[in-house]
Protein backbone atom coordinates (compact mmCIF):
# COMPACT_ATOMS: atom_id res chain seq x y z
CA UNK A 1 0.00 0.00 0.00
CA UNK A 2 1.53 3.52 -1.27
CA UNK A 3 1.88 6.50 1.24
CA UNK A 4 -0.29 8.59 -0.51
CA UNK A 5 -2.76 5.88 -0.07
CA UNK A 6 -2.75 5.22 3.76
CA UNK A 7 -2.19 9.19 4.54
CA UNK A 8 -5.40 9.88 2.78
CA UNK A 9 -7.14 6.75 5.17
CA UNK A 10 -5.86 8.43 7.94
CA UNK A 11 -7.10 11.98 7.16
CA UNK A 12 -10.70 10.56 6.40
CA UNK A 13 -10.33 8.44 9.78
CA UNK A 14 -9.43 11.67 11.54
CA UNK A 15 -11.75 13.50 10.16
CA UNK A 16 -14.47 11.57 10.66
CA UNK A 17 -13.07 11.21 14.58
CA UNK A 18 -12.98 15.87 14.73
CA UNK A 19 -16.92 15.88 12.94
CA UNK A 20 -15.96 19.23 11.69
CA UNK A 21 -14.45 20.89 8.36
CA UNK A 22 -11.19 21.62 9.37
CA UNK A 23 -8.21 21.37 6.70
CA UNK A 24 -6.52 17.98 7.10
CA UNK A 25 -3.88 17.77 4.86
CA UNK A 26 -0.19 14.93 5.20
CA UNK A 27 1.77 17.77 6.91
CA UNK A 28 -0.91 19.08 9.04
CA UNK A 29 0.31 18.56 12.81
CA UNK A 30 -1.99 16.53 15.17
CA UNK A 31 -1.00 18.93 17.92
CA UNK A 32 0.02 22.26 17.04
CA UNK A 33 -2.30 22.22 14.11
CA UNK A 34 -5.32 20.85 15.34
CA UNK A 35 -4.56 21.32 19.28
CA UNK A 36 -5.67 17.66 19.70
CA UNK A 37 -5.04 17.02 23.34
CA UNK A 38 -3.02 13.67 23.79
CA UNK A 39 -6.35 11.61 24.75
CA UNK A 40 -7.42 12.20 21.49
CA UNK A 41 -4.89 11.31 19.50
CA UNK A 42 -4.49 7.96 21.71
CA UNK A 43 -8.22 7.46 20.21
CA UNK A 44 -7.30 8.31 17.07
CA UNK A 45 -4.75 5.50 17.51
CA UNK A 46 -6.80 3.09 18.28
CA UNK A 47 -8.97 3.71 15.34
CA UNK A 48 -5.98 3.53 13.06
CA UNK A 49 -4.91 0.39 14.56
CA UNK A 50 -8.27 -1.06 13.92
CA UNK A 51 -8.36 0.17 10.19
CA UNK A 52 -5.01 -1.24 9.41
CA UNK A 53 -5.31 -4.66 12.10
CA UNK A 54 -2.01 -3.39 13.62
CA UNK A 55 -0.58 -3.08 16.65
CA UNK A 56 0.94 0.64 17.25
CA UNK A 57 3.02 0.86 20.74
CA UNK A 58 3.43 3.81 22.34
CA UNK A 59 6.76 3.45 22.15
CA UNK A 60 6.87 3.90 18.06
CA UNK A 61 4.76 6.87 18.59
CA UNK A 62 7.44 8.25 19.70
CA UNK A 63 7.86 11.83 18.86
CA UNK A 64 5.57 11.07 15.36
CA UNK A 65 3.18 14.67 15.20
CA UNK A 66 2.17 15.01 11.19
CA UNK A 67 -0.30 12.67 9.51
CA UNK A 68 2.43 11.63 7.23
CA UNK A 69 4.79 10.63 9.65
CA UNK A 70 1.60 8.83 11.06
CA UNK A 71 1.39 7.20 7.84
CA UNK A 72 4.60 5.81 7.70
CA UNK A 73 4.77 4.25 10.75
CA UNK A 74 1.26 2.50 9.79
CA UNK A 75 3.19 1.57 6.01
CA UNK A 76 6.44 0.30 8.35
CA UNK A 77 4.05 -1.67 10.15
CA UNK A 78 1.87 -3.26 7.45
CA UNK A 79 5.39 -3.92 5.87
CA UNK A 80 6.55 -5.68 8.87
CA UNK A 81 3.49 -7.69 9.56
CA UNK B 1 17.45 26.30 24.87
CA UNK B 2 18.55 25.70 28.36
CA UNK B 3 17.13 22.67 30.54
CA UNK B 4 14.95 24.99 32.33
CA UNK B 5 13.00 26.87 29.19
CA UNK B 6 10.75 24.14 29.32
CA UNK B 7 9.02 25.16 32.25
CA UNK B 8 7.76 28.57 30.88
CA UNK B 9 5.10 26.65 29.84
CA UNK B 10 4.37 25.22 32.84
CA UNK B 11 4.61 28.86 34.33
CA UNK B 12 2.17 30.31 32.27
CA UNK B 13 -0.58 27.44 32.75
CA UNK B 14 0.31 28.43 36.45
CA UNK B 15 -0.87 31.61 35.97
CA UNK B 16 -3.84 30.73 34.26
CA UNK B 17 -5.08 28.34 37.43
CA UNK B 18 -4.28 30.73 39.64
CA UNK B 19 -6.39 33.71 37.96
CA UNK B 20 -10.00 34.51 39.30
CA UNK B 21 -8.68 32.91 43.06
CA UNK B 22 -7.18 29.58 44.48
CA UNK B 23 -5.10 27.56 42.60
CA UNK B 24 -7.05 23.97 42.36
CA UNK B 25 -3.29 22.26 42.07
CA UNK B 26 -2.14 24.14 45.03
CA UNK B 27 -4.99 24.26 47.95
CA UNK B 28 -4.08 24.73 51.09
CA UNK B 29 -5.72 22.52 53.63
CA UNK B 30 -4.63 24.69 57.05
CA UNK B 31 -6.85 22.38 59.04
CA UNK B 32 -8.59 18.66 58.50
CA UNK B 33 -11.10 18.81 60.87
CA UNK B 34 -13.20 15.31 60.13
CA UNK B 35 -13.10 12.77 57.48
CA UNK B 36 -15.26 15.55 55.39
CA UNK B 37 -14.77 18.94 56.65
CA UNK B 38 -11.50 21.05 56.60
CA UNK B 39 -10.68 24.85 56.82
CA UNK B 40 -9.89 26.25 53.71
CA UNK B 41 -8.70 30.11 53.16
CA UNK B 42 -10.25 30.86 56.51
CA UNK B 43 -13.46 28.71 55.78
CA UNK B 44 -15.04 26.13 56.87
CA UNK B 45 -15.37 23.46 53.96
CA UNK B 46 -17.09 20.13 52.94
CA UNK B 47 -14.49 18.10 51.73
CA UNK B 48 -16.05 15.90 48.54
CA UNK B 49 -12.90 15.41 46.85
CA UNK B 50 -10.69 13.56 48.99
CA UNK B 51 -11.03 9.28 48.18
CA UNK B 52 -11.64 9.08 51.91
CA UNK B 53 -14.33 6.48 51.03
CA UNK B 54 -14.76 4.74 54.50
CA UNK B 55 -14.21 8.11 56.07
CA UNK B 56 -11.42 6.45 58.42
CA UNK B 57 -9.10 8.95 58.66
CA UNK B 58 -10.18 10.01 61.99
CA UNK B 59 -11.34 6.70 63.17
CA UNK B 60 -10.19 6.16 67.45
CA UNK B 61 -9.05 2.76 66.88
CA UNK B 62 -6.68 3.92 63.78
CA UNK B 63 -5.41 6.62 65.32
CA UNK B 64 -4.82 5.06 69.03
CA UNK B 65 -2.77 2.21 66.97
CA UNK B 66 -1.14 4.61 65.09
CA UNK B 67 -0.03 6.22 68.09
CA UNK B 68 1.31 3.51 70.18
CA UNK B 69 3.27 2.43 67.13
CA UNK B 70 4.71 5.99 67.32
CA UNK B 71 5.65 5.42 70.58
CA UNK B 72 6.75 1.67 70.17
CA UNK B 73 9.09 1.82 67.46
CA UNK B 74 9.76 5.47 66.86
CA UNK B 75 8.75 7.71 64.05
CA UNK B 76 10.61 5.96 60.98
CA UNK B 77 12.62 2.80 59.50
CA UNK B 78 15.57 4.94 58.11
CA UNK B 79 15.74 1.87 55.78
CA UNK B 80 14.54 -0.44 52.74
CA UNK B 81 12.33 -3.49 53.07
CA UNK B 82 16.28 -5.20 51.75
CA UNK B 83 17.73 -3.51 55.23
CA UNK B 84 17.45 -2.33 58.24
CA UNK B 85 13.92 -1.43 57.04
CA UNK B 86 12.02 -4.69 57.51
CA UNK B 87 9.82 -4.67 60.31
CA UNK B 88 7.86 -7.44 62.08
CA UNK B 89 4.32 -5.12 61.46
CA UNK B 90 5.43 -5.14 57.91
CA UNK B 91 4.98 -8.54 57.45
CA UNK B 92 1.75 -8.85 59.60
CA UNK B 93 0.14 -6.34 57.36
CA UNK B 94 1.37 -8.89 54.62
CA UNK B 95 -0.34 -11.53 56.43
CA UNK B 96 -3.29 -9.99 57.03
CA UNK B 97 -3.81 -8.91 53.39
CA UNK B 98 -3.52 -12.11 52.00
CA UNK B 99 -5.95 -13.39 54.12
CA UNK B 100 -8.25 -11.10 53.70
CA UNK B 101 -7.63 -11.62 49.46
CA UNK B 102 -7.73 -14.77 50.15
CA UNK B 103 -4.50 -14.83 47.83
CA UNK B 104 -1.32 -17.01 49.26
CA UNK B 105 1.27 -14.21 48.81
CA UNK B 106 1.45 -10.32 49.29
CA UNK B 107 3.15 -7.59 49.22
CA UNK B 108 3.61 -4.18 50.86
CA UNK B 109 5.12 -1.15 48.68
CA UNK B 110 5.53 2.15 50.56
CA UNK B 111 2.87 3.94 48.08
CA UNK B 112 0.44 2.90 45.59
CA UNK B 113 2.21 4.21 43.22
CA UNK B 114 5.30 2.30 43.81
CA UNK B 115 3.05 -0.55 44.24
CA UNK B 116 1.64 -0.24 40.73
CA UNK B 117 4.98 0.55 38.77
CA UNK B 118 7.07 -2.17 41.09
CA UNK B 119 4.64 -4.70 40.38
CA UNK B 120 4.77 -3.97 36.52
CA UNK B 121 8.87 -3.74 36.92
CA UNK B 122 9.57 -6.56 38.67
CA UNK B 123 7.12 -8.42 36.52
CA UNK B 124 7.90 -7.30 32.93
CA UNK B 125 10.71 -6.30 30.48
CA UNK B 126 12.01 -6.37 27.12
CA UNK B 127 10.16 -8.30 24.96
CA UNK B 128 7.80 -8.67 26.49
CA UNK B 129 4.02 -6.50 26.07
CA UNK B 130 1.83 -4.30 28.43
CA UNK B 131 -1.93 -3.84 27.22
CA UNK B 132 -3.26 -1.26 29.01
CA UNK B 133 -6.72 -0.15 29.41
CA UNK B 134 -7.47 3.41 27.73
CA UNK B 135 -8.87 5.11 30.53
CA UNK B 136 -5.34 3.63 33.00
CA UNK B 137 -4.31 5.71 35.54
CA UNK B 138 -0.93 7.30 34.71
CA UNK B 139 1.20 5.15 37.56
CA UNK B 140 0.26 2.12 35.29
CA UNK B 141 1.85 3.87 31.50
CA UNK B 142 4.78 4.95 34.29
CA UNK B 143 5.15 1.21 35.16
CA UNK B 144 4.98 -0.17 31.79
CA UNK B 145 7.79 2.39 30.40
CA UNK B 146 10.21 1.64 33.68
CA UNK B 147 9.10 -1.94 32.89
CA UNK B 148 10.83 -2.01 29.31
CA UNK B 149 7.80 -3.70 27.71
CA UNK B 150 6.37 -2.66 24.96
CA UNK B 151 3.20 -1.06 25.65
CA UNK B 152 -0.06 -0.85 23.61
CA UNK B 153 -3.17 0.52 24.64
CA UNK B 154 -6.85 -1.04 24.10
CA UNK B 155 -10.21 0.91 23.99
CA UNK B 156 -11.38 1.45 27.40
CA UNK B 157 -13.40 -1.35 28.64
CA UNK B 158 -13.88 -2.91 25.53
CA UNK B 159 -13.12 -6.78 25.80
CA UNK B 160 -13.18 -7.09 22.11
CA UNK B 161 -10.69 -5.00 21.72
CA UNK B 162 -8.57 -6.26 23.82
CA UNK B 163 -8.81 -9.56 22.01
CA UNK B 164 -8.13 -7.85 18.62
CA UNK B 165 -4.99 -6.65 20.22
CA UNK B 166 -4.19 -9.85 22.11
CA UNK B 167 -4.61 -11.57 18.89
CA UNK B 168 -2.18 -8.83 16.95
CA UNK B 169 0.17 -9.58 19.52
CA UNK B 170 0.63 -13.18 18.02
CA UNK B 171 3.33 -15.51 20.38
CA UNK B 172 3.83 -12.61 22.13
CA UNK B 173 0.38 -12.91 23.99
CA UNK B 174 1.83 -15.21 26.53
CA UNK B 175 4.10 -12.85 27.15
CA UNK B 176 1.81 -10.18 28.17
CA UNK B 177 0.31 -8.29 31.10
CA UNK B 178 -3.34 -6.79 30.73
CA UNK B 179 -3.65 -4.30 33.43
CA UNK B 180 -6.89 -2.71 34.15
CA UNK B 181 -8.54 -0.68 36.74
CA UNK B 182 -11.54 -2.09 39.26
CA UNK B 183 -13.12 0.77 39.22
CA UNK B 184 -11.84 3.76 37.09
CA UNK B 185 -10.94 6.93 39.10
CA UNK B 186 -11.79 9.86 36.79
CA UNK B 187 -15.88 8.71 35.96
CA UNK B 188 -16.44 5.86 38.30
CA UNK B 189 -17.32 3.56 35.70
CA UNK B 190 -16.79 0.03 36.52
CA UNK B 191 -14.49 -2.71 34.43
CA UNK B 192 -16.24 -5.56 32.76
CA UNK B 193 -13.76 -7.60 34.42
CA UNK B 194 -15.15 -11.25 34.12
CA UNK B 195 -14.99 -10.59 29.77
CA UNK B 196 -11.54 -8.73 30.24
CA UNK B 197 -10.05 -11.86 32.40
CA UNK B 198 -11.63 -14.44 29.62
CA UNK B 199 -9.95 -12.98 26.80
CA UNK B 200 -6.95 -12.78 28.76
CA UNK B 201 -7.52 -16.25 29.79
CA UNK B 202 -7.97 -17.55 26.23
CA UNK B 203 -4.82 -16.00 25.13
CA UNK B 204 -2.37 -17.06 28.02
CA UNK B 205 -1.76 -13.69 29.07
CA UNK B 206 -1.90 -12.71 32.79
CA UNK B 207 -4.43 -10.16 34.04
CA UNK B 208 -3.24 -7.37 36.24
CA UNK B 209 -5.80 -5.28 38.62
CA UNK B 210 -5.82 -1.82 40.17
CA UNK B 211 -8.18 -1.84 42.87
CA UNK B 212 -6.99 1.38 43.76
CA UNK B 213 -10.77 3.22 44.58
CA UNK B 214 -12.59 0.00 44.40
CA UNK B 215 -10.78 -1.71 47.31
CA UNK B 216 -13.57 -1.15 50.58
CA UNK B 217 -15.70 0.26 48.00
CA UNK B 218 -17.16 -3.09 45.87
CA UNK B 219 -17.82 -6.20 46.55
CA UNK B 220 -19.32 -8.13 49.49
CA UNK B 221 -16.19 -7.93 51.53
CA UNK B 222 -15.38 -4.94 50.18
CA UNK B 223 -12.19 -6.87 47.92
CA UNK B 224 -12.90 -4.68 45.45
CA UNK B 225 -14.16 -5.33 41.63
CA UNK B 226 -12.50 -8.83 41.59
CA UNK B 227 -15.04 -9.95 44.12
CA UNK B 228 -17.93 -8.53 42.57
CA UNK B 229 -17.39 -10.21 39.56
CA UNK B 230 -16.06 -13.38 40.89
CA UNK B 231 -12.49 -12.89 39.04
CA UNK B 232 -8.84 -14.45 40.66
CA UNK B 233 -6.55 -11.88 38.51
CA UNK B 234 -3.14 -12.93 38.68
CA UNK B 235 -2.21 -9.90 40.53
CA UNK B 236 -4.15 -7.15 42.39
CA UNK B 237 -2.88 -4.04 43.02
CA UNK B 238 -3.98 -1.44 45.61
CA UNK B 239 -3.60 2.22 47.73
CA UNK B 240 -3.61 2.59 51.52
CA UNK B 241 -3.76 6.03 50.91
CA UNK B 242 -8.16 5.68 50.01
CA UNK B 243 -10.34 3.68 51.82
CA UNK B 244 -7.70 2.45 54.63
CA UNK B 245 -6.64 6.16 55.09
CA UNK B 246 -2.84 5.89 55.51
CA UNK B 247 -0.44 6.24 52.52
CA UNK B 248 0.85 2.59 50.96
CA UNK B 249 0.23 0.66 48.62
CA UNK B 250 0.40 -3.59 48.26
CA UNK B 251 0.18 -6.27 45.51
CA UNK B 252 -1.50 -9.72 46.16
CA UNK B 253 -1.46 -12.82 44.38
CA UNK B 254 -1.94 -16.84 43.44
CA UNK B 255 1.00 -17.14 42.10
CA UNK B 256 4.57 -17.71 44.20
CA UNK B 257 7.19 -15.42 41.98
CA UNK B 258 5.48 -12.73 44.15
CA UNK B 259 7.73 -13.41 46.65
CA UNK B 260 10.63 -12.65 44.57
CA UNK B 261 9.75 -9.22 43.29
CA UNK B 262 11.88 -8.32 46.39
CA UNK B 263 14.89 -8.77 44.69
CA UNK B 264 13.38 -7.60 41.36
CA UNK B 265 11.60 -4.43 41.86
CA UNK B 266 13.49 -1.45 42.07
CA UNK B 267 10.43 0.99 43.32
CA UNK B 268 10.30 -1.71 46.14
CA UNK B 269 14.25 -2.55 47.11
CA UNK B 270 15.46 1.67 46.72
CA UNK B 271 13.42 3.30 49.04
CA UNK B 272 12.78 3.48 52.94
CA UNK B 273 10.06 1.04 54.19
CA UNK B 274 6.44 2.54 55.27
CA UNK B 275 6.95 3.93 58.97
CA UNK B 276 5.22 1.39 61.89
CA UNK B 277 3.08 4.06 62.50
CA UNK B 278 1.54 4.50 58.97
CA UNK B 279 1.66 0.28 58.89
CA UNK B 280 -0.56 0.18 62.43
CA UNK B 281 -2.98 2.99 61.10
CA UNK B 282 -3.42 1.05 57.93
CA UNK B 283 -3.76 -2.90 59.69
CA UNK B 284 -6.45 -0.91 62.18
CA UNK B 285 -8.53 0.75 59.03
CA UNK B 286 -8.23 -2.93 57.34
CA UNK B 287 -9.66 -4.79 60.17
CA UNK B 288 -12.49 -2.20 60.60
CA UNK B 289 -12.74 -2.69 56.55
CA UNK B 290 -13.82 -6.21 57.89
CA UNK B 291 -15.61 -5.36 60.42
CA UNK B 292 -17.87 -2.87 59.52
CA UNK B 293 -19.67 -3.59 56.34
CA UNK B 294 -22.18 -1.17 57.28
CA UNK B 295 -19.66 1.32 56.34
CA UNK B 296 -19.82 0.64 52.98
CA UNK B 297 -23.88 0.04 52.86
CA UNK B 298 -23.34 4.12 53.98
CA UNK B 299 -20.94 5.04 51.06
CA UNK B 300 -23.29 3.52 48.23
CA UNK B 301 -26.55 5.14 49.92
CA UNK B 302 -24.28 8.79 49.98
CA UNK B 303 -23.08 7.70 46.87
CA UNK B 304 -26.54 7.76 45.42
CA UNK B 305 -27.91 10.27 46.47
CA UNK B 306 -25.39 12.86 45.58
CA UNK B 307 -25.83 11.06 42.30
CA UNK B 308 -29.36 10.83 41.58
CA UNK B 309 -29.05 14.90 43.17
CA UNK B 310 -26.60 16.35 40.97
CA UNK B 311 -28.40 14.57 37.99
CA UNK B 312 -31.61 15.74 39.01
CA UNK B 313 -29.93 19.32 38.69
CA UNK B 314 -29.69 18.44 34.70
CA UNK B 315 -26.37 18.01 35.37
CA UNK B 316 -24.15 15.46 33.31
CA UNK B 317 -22.93 13.01 35.70
CA UNK B 318 -20.60 10.08 34.97
CA UNK B 319 -21.84 6.85 33.30
CA UNK B 320 -23.14 5.25 36.60
CA UNK B 321 -23.58 6.33 40.03
CA UNK B 322 -20.56 5.43 41.68
CA UNK B 323 -18.50 6.78 45.17
CA UNK B 324 -16.36 8.91 42.48
CA UNK B 325 -18.88 10.93 40.95
CA UNK B 326 -17.77 13.16 37.74
CA UNK B 327 -19.90 16.06 36.34
CA UNK B 328 -19.12 17.49 32.96
CA UNK B 329 -17.67 20.95 32.99
CA UNK B 330 -17.09 21.80 29.02
CA UNK B 331 -13.77 23.74 28.47
CA UNK B 332 -11.18 24.62 31.01
CA UNK B 333 -11.85 27.80 31.66
CA UNK B 334 -15.88 27.14 32.65
CA UNK B 335 -14.27 24.32 34.57
CA UNK B 336 -12.21 26.48 36.36
CA UNK B 337 -14.66 28.96 36.78
CA UNK B 338 -17.15 26.32 38.55
CA UNK B 339 -14.17 24.64 40.37
CA UNK B 340 -13.46 28.42 42.11
CA UNK B 341 -17.62 28.82 42.87
CA UNK B 342 -17.84 25.67 44.87
CA UNK B 343 -14.77 26.36 47.02
CA UNK B 344 -16.23 29.97 47.74
CA UNK B 345 -19.61 27.94 48.01
CA UNK B 346 -17.84 25.91 50.68
CA UNK B 347 -17.23 22.64 48.68
CA UNK B 348 -14.13 21.16 47.97
CA UNK B 349 -14.07 18.47 45.22
CA UNK B 350 -11.05 18.27 42.23
CA UNK B 351 -10.71 19.92 39.06
CA UNK B 352 -9.78 17.18 36.47
CA UNK B 353 -8.25 18.66 33.63
CA UNK B 354 -7.09 17.69 29.69
CA UNK B 355 -5.30 15.27 29.52
CA UNK B 356 -6.66 13.72 32.54
CA UNK B 357 -10.34 13.32 31.54
CA UNK B 358 -10.70 10.80 29.72
CA UNK B 359 -12.95 12.31 26.39
CA UNK B 360 -10.74 15.60 25.82
CA UNK B 361 -13.15 18.00 27.97
CA UNK B 362 -12.73 19.21 31.45
CA UNK B 363 -14.60 18.00 34.99
CA UNK B 364 -15.48 18.09 38.28
CA UNK B 365 -15.25 15.22 40.32
CA UNK B 366 -16.42 14.42 43.72
CA UNK B 367 -15.70 11.64 46.06
CA UNK B 368 -18.23 10.71 48.16
CA UNK B 369 -17.13 9.46 51.70
CA UNK B 370 -19.18 7.11 54.26
CA UNK B 371 -18.67 9.63 56.84
CA UNK B 372 -20.74 12.23 54.88
CA UNK B 373 -23.93 13.09 56.89
CA UNK B 374 -26.90 13.55 54.68
CA UNK B 375 -27.28 17.23 55.31
CA UNK B 376 -23.19 17.70 53.57
CA UNK B 377 -24.48 15.75 50.93
CA UNK B 378 -27.60 17.71 50.42
CA UNK B 379 -25.01 20.84 50.86
CA UNK B 380 -22.77 19.90 48.16
CA UNK B 381 -25.40 19.10 45.69
CA UNK B 382 -26.82 22.96 46.80
CA UNK B 383 -23.66 24.22 45.90
CA UNK B 384 -23.90 23.13 42.41
CA UNK B 385 -27.29 24.73 41.82
CA UNK B 386 -25.83 28.78 40.95
CA UNK B 387 -22.73 27.70 38.88
CA UNK B 388 -21.34 30.46 36.08
CA UNK B 389 -23.30 30.03 33.12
Amino acid sequence: MSLDEINEALIALLKQQLGDDRQIQASTDLLSDLALESVQIMEFIVEVEDHYDVAISLEALGDIRTVEQLGSLVQQTLEGA
Amino acid sequence: MSLLDKFDELEQTQAQLSEGGVNPTNVIVEQALSPTESIIEGRHTIMAGTNNYLGLTFDPACIEAGQRALAESGTGTTGSRMANGNYASHAQLEAELADFYGYPYAMVFSTGYAANIGTMAALVGSGDAILLDGDAHASLFDGGKLSGATVYRFRHNDAESLDKRLRRLGETASRCLVAVEGLYSILGDRAPLKELAEVTRAHDALLFVDEAHSLGVLGEHGKGRIEEEDVEADFVVGTFSKSLGSTGGFCVSPHKALTLFRYASRPYMFTASPCPSVIATTRAALAQLRARPKLRTKLWRNANRLYNGLSQLGLQVGPEPSPVVAVMAGSREHALACWQHLLEAGVYLNLILPPAAPDGSALLRCSVSAAHSDEQIDQIIEAFKNLPP
